[in-house]
């Protein structure tokens, strides 16, 4: 803390006496669709100096009176030059075209090739839907959350899933954002598919490390996804036919350059084919889900603006009547951004997020229904202030009301069973943030800042006092409103950038996390009935410290561009959670008397070399690494490998455009073996197997490899009327990688047991079709 | 519904299932203990045993030479006669409902202690046929028909044998959602070989068992039957010294049937 006071001072104390000074303000947004652009670099040409537009596509630059150009770039954007003459503040609305689709215009500047080599920001991937357009993935249905798992540090929690452990971390320590508002359970059809319709997002960020003060509340990472905004110009529709799924996407002006909608559907038909059998047990089952992303925006004068999002999906289930488990995701976010003056930047968001899941059965004379929800009411304010070119501060706070409600049985008469209601939990989650990014040099870069979170778990309700052996030793009673216990934890964010020359540098930060949202899973792979749990008296919050040094280099061979990035990390977690053996997870009123607490560590080495330009572009990573914990209760209270512990990890992605029709593109992946507990021996209990384990994660899953293959082709075009086929092949050679392993007796022989391995996917072809008008 | 079996189901398309080779490693042996005391008269068997390796055909390995002793909480107190290697058998003790037993084993060098408390009989009235649905199967299923006393804490475990053979589908309750109510779930499982069929002959054994017999079967159908559908872990077993298996004082009824 006392560094952070240091770092201010120092920051405020450089801040010499100089001529006269204005501000340049205003957005940058795309010509063609009035999209604003986010991380456009905004370069004063001549001079060693630079703003980057933020998450609304804003950016302010203070600089002393004269003549200037303005250099403007964004990756995929044709790099444009403004002539300014300063001498009042000035507001500037620039515009954007869409870079040539020809190959030879791909002139590059040094900005728009190689992720920022300045900076600050270590451990994050950003990927547009341009970049997610060409990966070939399951089915063809694309999806942010499987192209994130081809960068390195990325992995599947579980394979063909699209879950995701950052840098050695499960899937309930990523905060995934959509507008701002907290997914908490990313997934379709158990976590095959994401929640994230493609052809509504306009970015995903994703921060491995290194997290900016603004975001808190996971340990591992951060998946900020944002949203189009809706064409201002012109009046669209796009959608597409794939091999699961048909979508849909309206938007245009609601008043030309000031107001746009958005409005974008997705439904899967995977069980239309089942109702073309005629086996009555199956045409009657249901598997499906929908996806609904709507967006309003506004401009309320010139200092003013009005976002108004919302998403909302489901999955259904259904084995006739008789069983049927639906869930989804509802979010809701209304953002104001208002400009005090040129250099003083505001956004207020009020968010909502809900979850739930309803599990139905009803077979012959048992029947009931189980509900069970979570809800966040979120409000979240950010200040941005433009200092002067070297210091660009942000300030905030952020309180979210957590409402779970674990579970409601109702079963009605001649159920059979009795209604029983678990007891809802409540926490208020505050924090308050500050952050400086500081240019000190023309070579050195400080980010520095921190958040305090204050976490308070809240009455109504029963809360127990567990001994360690997991038993209840009191109960005490808290009313509506009552805390129950308080948490103060101060998270420190720093980050150094030391550009070694024109194209290289090297960068070092820290990061504290803290998590007060935990997902009890007993599969780790994210099922829909997986509870969540509040931090409580028991439960205290999980935490992380994170260092991490990189090296980042921009490099050109036989002229084209090049980007190596370098990264290596060390995790230490604290109050990590586990369960004891044989707990039951789900319906427990009291869970805490389940749980393990001890910690975790988490390091590796992430190697990253890309191809920007030219006709073939694409990426190999590699990661080492290693993820452990060490529970006491666990293993007899050694140190053991975390399930989503994977040694090696490479993944090699190619794009190669053959000519302005043809773009053709292939992924390899290969990873380690998910740690796993096999049996090491065997016995019966009253005359069944029963199988022995003598240590936890103790082996490993077969290696995971598959290569994928597509090919896309623009149709004729007319007009306004544009069209595109997609053809590929999902596990190309066919690999029979294991899904899970499991055992059981021999059938002739019930004395020979035997283990089966289970293939989810073999090669899968698809095709698909979009259009736009 | 297990996890995997509705993610196989889902990609019933693409998915397949194959025998595999896997190189498993040979723990250092375990000793295996199994008791029961029941309310019908003896002799009672408690069966020491050992571990074997994963990839061998299983044969009963017994231990041999072990002192095993009974007592009960009315004073009652009796040392078990070894009948074959590693099996060993009560004369004169009774099993009655209420009362706890205590277990006592010296073997090896190794001492092995349990306790379990035989709960009050809950009687089973019947055992019917119903039709349900599994899987988008519709299959025949038994349901036993007892009413769960007033007051939480009762757990039941069932063994269904069918035209003789044991069904090795594990059932057991407890009165969590039920208290109080006439029971109405089936004997149901996956497995072919738990389904009925018109003509078998269905017998059905009814177990009032205590907490900690109820969390070994929990436990064992959780993580330990090789099914993967959560982190694999031994059975939480209620035998004290660091043995594997279970001591279970329990009442038994049987009710039979055949399915029309």
């Amino acid at each position: 803390m006392r560094l952070l006071i240091c770092l201010l001072v120092l920051s405020l104390r450089l801040q010499a006496q100089e001529p006269p000074k204005h501000t340049i303000s205003g957005t940058v947004r795309a010509k063609v669709s009035g999209e604003t652009i986010l991380r456009a670099t905004i370069v004063v040409d001549g001079k060693n100096t630079g703003v980057t537009t933020n998450d609304y596509g804003f950016f302010s630059i203070t600089l002393p009176d004269g003549k200037y150009t303005l250099i403007i770039s964004a990756v995929g954007w044709e790099t444009k030059a403004l002539e300014v003459t300063l001498h009042e503040n000035l507001q500037l609305q620039a515009t954007m075209e869409i870079q040539g689709t020809q190959l030879q215009d791909a002139t590059v500047t040094a900005q728009t090739r190689g992720r920022s080599i300045r900076g600050t920001q270590m451990g994050v991937e950003h990927l547009s839907t341009k970049e997610i357009k060409n990966v070939p993935v399951l089915f063809g249905e694309r999806d942010v959350l499987k192209t994130l798992q081809l960068l390195p540090g990325v992995k599947p929690v579980s394979q063909g899933t699209s879950g995701i452990s950052v840098r050695g971390g499960s899937a309930d320590q990523n905060l995934i954002l959509l507008d701002e508002a907290p997914v908490y359970n990313a997934s379709h059809l158990l976590g095959f598919f994401s929640t994230f319709n493609s052809d509504a997002i306009k970015d995903v960020t994703l921060y491995k490390g290194g997290m900016p003060a603004q975001y808190g509340g996971r340990l591992s990472s951060v998946v900020d996804v944002r949203m189009n905004d809706g064409n201002n110009q012109d009046f669209h529709v796009s959608g597409g036919l794939g091999a699961i799924s048909a979508k849909i996407n309206v938007e245009g002006p609601i008043e030309k350059d000031r107001s746009s909608f958005l409005l974008s559907a997705r439904r899967t038909y995977y069980d239309m084919f089942l109702k073309l059998s005629k086996d009555s047990t199956v045409n009657k089952n249901s598997l499906y889900f929908y996806d609904l992303n709507a967006k309003l925006n506004f401009t309320l004068g010139s200092r003013d603006k009005l976002y108004l999002s919302g998403y909302f999906g489901r999955d259904n289930m259904a084995s006739q009547d008789i069983f049927g488990l639906n869930w989804g995701n509802a979010t809701s976010t209304l953002r104001w951004n208002h400009t005090f003056g040129p250099r003083f930047f505001s956004n207020t968001s009020l968010i909502y997020s809900y979850y739930n899941y309803k599990l139905r059965i009803n077979n012959n004379g048992t029947n009931f229904n189980v509900l069970s929800e979570l809800r966040d009411w979120n409000i979240k304010e950010e200040l941005q202030f433009y200092i002067n070119p070297r210091n660009n501060v942000r300030v905030g706070f952020n309180s979210i009301y957590h409402t779970l409600n674990p579970g409601v049985l109702t079963g009605g008469p001649k159920s059979g069973v009795n209604d029983t209601s678990f007891q809802k939990r409540y926490g208020l989650e505050n924090a308050v943030f500050a952050g400086n990014s500081w240019k000190v040099s023309d070579k050195l870069d400080i980010s520095y800042g921190g958040r305090l979170s204050i976490f308070s778990a809240l009455g109504k309700g029963d809360f127990y006092k567990v001994s360690p052996e997991g038993v209840i030793l009191d109960t005490m009673h808290y009313n509506s409103g009552q805390v129950v216990k308080t948490y103060v934890n101060p998270e420190i964010r720093v980050a150094f950038s030391y550009q070694l020359n024109e194209a290289s540098s090297v960068k070092v930060s820290y990061v504290d996390n803290t998590q007060n949202m935990h997902l009890i899973s007993s599969t780790n792979a994210g099922f829909p009935t997986d509870l969540w749990v509040v931090s409580n008296n028991m439960i205290k919050p999980e935490r992380s410290h994170q260092v991490s040094l990189g090296y980042y280099k921009n490099f050109d061979f036989r002229e084209n561009a090049y980007e190596f990035t370098a990264e290596t990390y060390y995790k230490a977690l604290e109050n990590q959670i586990d369960y004891r053996d044989g707990a039951q997870l789900t319906a427990n009123g009291t869970i805490e008397t389940e749980l393990l607490f001890g910690k975790g560590r988490a390091y590796g080495a992430e190697w990253l070399i890309r191809k920007k330009t030219g006709r073939l572009t694409g990426w190999i990573g590699y990661t080492l690494s290693k993820s452990e914990k060490q529970i006491p209760g666990i293993n007899e209270d050694r140190w053991y490998n975390a399930v989503q512990d994977k040694t090696h990890d490479i993944s090699v992605v190619g794009m190669y455009k053959l000519n302005p029709k043809w773009m053709l593109s292939a992924n390899w992946v290969y990873t380690t073996g998910n740690a796993v507990s096999f049996p090491s021996g065997k016995y019966r209990a009253d005359g069944r197997t029963v199988y022995y384990y003598s240590e936890r994660n103790g082996y490993r899953m077969p290696a995971y490899h598959r290569l994928d293959l597509s090919a896309t082709v623009q149709l004729k075009q007319r007009k306004r009327y544009s069209s595109e086929m997609a053809f590929g092949v999902y596990n190309a050679y066919n690999r029979n990688n294991a899904f899970i392993i499991t055992f059981r007796d021999n059938k002739t022989d019930p004395n020979k047991t035997e283990a089966v391995r289970t293939t989810l996917f073999g090669a899968v072809p698809y095709i698909s079709y979009n259009f736009k008008f | 519904m297990k996890r995997t079996t509705i993610i196989a189901g889902i990609f019933l398309l693409t998915s397949c299932q194959k025998v595999i080779d896997l190189k498993l490693n040979n723990a250092p042996k375990q000793y295996v203990i199994e008791g029961n005391v029941t309310d019908v008269p003896g002799p009672y068997t408690v069966t020491i045993s050992q571990t074997s390796a994963f990839n061998v055909s299983y044969t009963f390995q017994g231990v041999g030479g072990a002192a095993v002793t009974i007592k009960d909480d009315a004073g009652n107190s009796e040392l078990l006669k070894e009948v074959g290697t590693g099996v060993y058998q009560t004369s004169g003790l009774a099993g009655v409902e209420g009362r706890t037993y205590e277990l006592h084993i010296d073997v090896g060098g190794k001492t092995f202690t349990s306790t379990s408390t035989m709960p009050h009989r809950v009687n089973f009235d019947s055992l019917y046929v119903r039709e349900l649905v599994n899987i988008s199967k519709t299959v025949k299923a038994a349901v036993p028909v007892f009413t769960d006393p007033k007051g939480q804490g009762n757990s039941y475990r069932f063994n269904q044998y069918i035209n003789g053979r044991l069904d090795k589908g594990l059932y057991y309750q407890n009165d969590d959602f039920t208290d109080g109510l006439t029971n109405s779930f089936a004997l149901l499982q996956p497995d072919p070989d738990s389904t009925l069929h018109v003509g078998d002959k269905v017998e059905v054994d009814m177990q009032c068992i205590d907490k900690p017999v109820y969390k070994y079967w929990f436990s064992l159908d959780q993580s330990s039957n090789g099914n993967g559908s959560a982190i694999p872990s031994n059975p939480v077993t209620n035998i004290q010294g660091g043995a594997l298996g279970y001591f279970s004082a329990h009442t038994t009824q049987r009710r039979s049937l055949v399915v029309k």
